[in-house]
């Protein structure tokens, strides 16, 4: 149980944490995403899925990290 | 917000009725029509009355209708035709056996009356950091976001009353969080999702009367969800079923592929002897949330139903706290204590600085006196002679200084 909590509460922070990465590099660059048009509106959707990609590895690193064994497969 | 107090309060409370009084009709019919599945955590064979499905969608029909009539928003009318939809994905899948693509996909249409209907902002926005602008991802976010809650709602839906109660918990803490931020509307609307659900637990709990079935977890999972794009506060949202979320992630990156929980060979969880619920030690098990809970050592239901319930409220209390940061008030509050706590730093650092400035300048220019006069004393001169023999003497001014403390 204290496991489950810790790791509810690593995945809370970084799900801010990430959040926070997506704020900067998406909404950081957007005078040079809405210069792109059309290409730029693309390119923040490859960004977002590498983000959300990155972030779910990540997460899948922790959770076999908490876990251990039972969690890996 | 005066004006929404009466439309709220008629709606809650036919939400609450409706649902309370017409399950048990709904369980006697279904037990004579013999559509009952076994509840397979009971020790011999006890037969659960199932779908309950139909009686909580008409009680969040009901009870929304009525809030629509008060309110005239279109928002309120995109959640319910999410309802309606996620319900008849959810009834299909009740009644037939359908691939394991058709619930995903499914749900995904289910999220279409807010695309056409044009309900959501395509801001998503983060605590602490701010927000994103992206039209075009949005779309994707609206349908994944009814996909994600809907399946994920029914994935915890494998206990006694743990999906209703969740949902319960879930949605008091997404409404505090929509009061918070002011999105008074949607929350009335996420006040139904929770009395509906309270009504519905009373005959969920251990032991089932009722079970709720894919079209009732459908509809409660389906409706958080599309609460949760029309109020603005999916970040929020999905930290308060965070708990359920993390169970569906268990589970996929365990099995690495979409599957229904009847087309797994190892059962996560084994029952003992005196029907307590045990982890299984089988490897190829899929990683549950519930096969967790027990891993330490046996439980009966109504434990693991509490567990999930304390992690559901631990949760609920992270999206509180999480929507309290997306008012900007913590920011305000740092931003405050990190001014004061400079402007003390950077005055004791200017203080210091020129007290030890002038403590240097004042001892250099006596040092520098004392030598010329003892120059002059051995010399013979006077002071007279001195000032004579230096007509240019710079005479140097210390400009004021004004030493705040």
């Amino acid at each position: 149980m204290i496991r489950l909590v810790t790791f509810l509460l690593i995945v809370w922070g970084m799900m801010l944490l990430g959040g926070g990465v997506a704020v900067i590099i998406l909404g950081g660059f957007e005078p040079w995403y809405d210069e792109l048009g059309f290409v730029g509106e693309i390119l923040k959707v490859v960004i977002a899925i590498l983000l959300v990609t990155l972030w779910v590895v990540s997460l899948s690193a922790v959770k076999n990290h908490i876990f251990g064994g039972m969690a890996r497969h | 917000m005066t004006e929404l107090f009466i439309p709220g309060i008629i709606s809650c409370v036919i939400a609450f009725v409706v649902v309370y009084f017409c399950t048990p009709p709904l369980i006697s019919y279904l037990q004579n029509k013999n559509i009952t599945v076994r509840d397979v955590n009971k020790s011999g064979v006890v037969m659960v009355a199932r779908p309950g499905g139909p009686v909580i969608l008409f009680g969040i029909i009901s009870s929304g209708m009525i809030l629509y009539i008060f309110l005239q928003s279109s928002e309120i009318l995109a959640i319910l035709l999410v309802c309606v939809l996620a319900f008849a994905v959810g009834f299909v899948d009740d009644r037939r056996i359908m691939g394991r693509w058709f619930k995903p996909v499914a749900l995904g249409v289910a999220a279409t009356p807010i695309l056409l209907l044009g309900v959501y902002d395509a801001n998503i926005t983060f605590p602490l950091f701010g927000v994103i602008h992206t039209p075009i991802v949005y779309v994707g976010v609206v349908i994944f976001m009814i996909l994600v809650t809907g399946n994920t709602v029914n994935s915890i839906d494998v206990l006694n009353g743990a999906a209703s109660g969740f949902m319960v918990i879930a949605g008091i803490s997404l409404s505090v969080s929509l009061f918070i931020l002011q999105n008074y509307e949607i929350a009335l609307v996420c006040l139904l999702l929770v009395c509906v659900s309270l009504a519905f637990y009373k005959y969920h709990k251990i032991p089932s009367r009722i079970f709720p079935g894919d079209s009732g977890a459908l509809v409660l999972g389906g409706m958080y969800g599309a609460i949760a794009i029309v109020g603005n506060v999916e970040v929020v949202a999905a930290v308060a079923i965070l708990p359920a979320v993390l169970n569906s992630f268990f589970f996929l990156s365990s099995v690495k592929r979409i599957v229904e929980h009847r087309q797994i060979q190892a059962r996560p969880v084994l029952h003992t002897k005196d029907m307590k619920i045990a982890a299984a030690t089988d490897a190829a098990a899929p990683f549950t949330l519930v096969r967790i809970i027990t891993s330490s050592h046996p439980m009966s239901e109504h434990q693991v139903v509490m567990m999930i319930f304390k992690l559901a409220i631990l949760s609920g209390v992270l999206a509180v706290i999480t929507a309290i940061m997306m008012t900007g008030a913590i920011i305000d509050v740092m931003t405050d204590v990190l001014t004061s706590t400079m402007n003390g730093m950077v005055n004791s650092m200017m203080t210091s600085m020129v007290t030890g400035m002038v403590d240097v300048l004042m001892s250099a220019m006596l040092s520098e006196m004392l030598n010329v006069m003892s120059a002059t004393a051995l010399a013979g001169y006077t002071m007279e002679h001195v000032v004579e023999s230096v007509p240019d003497m710079v005479m140097v001014s210390v400009p004021d200084m004004v030493i705040s403390t």
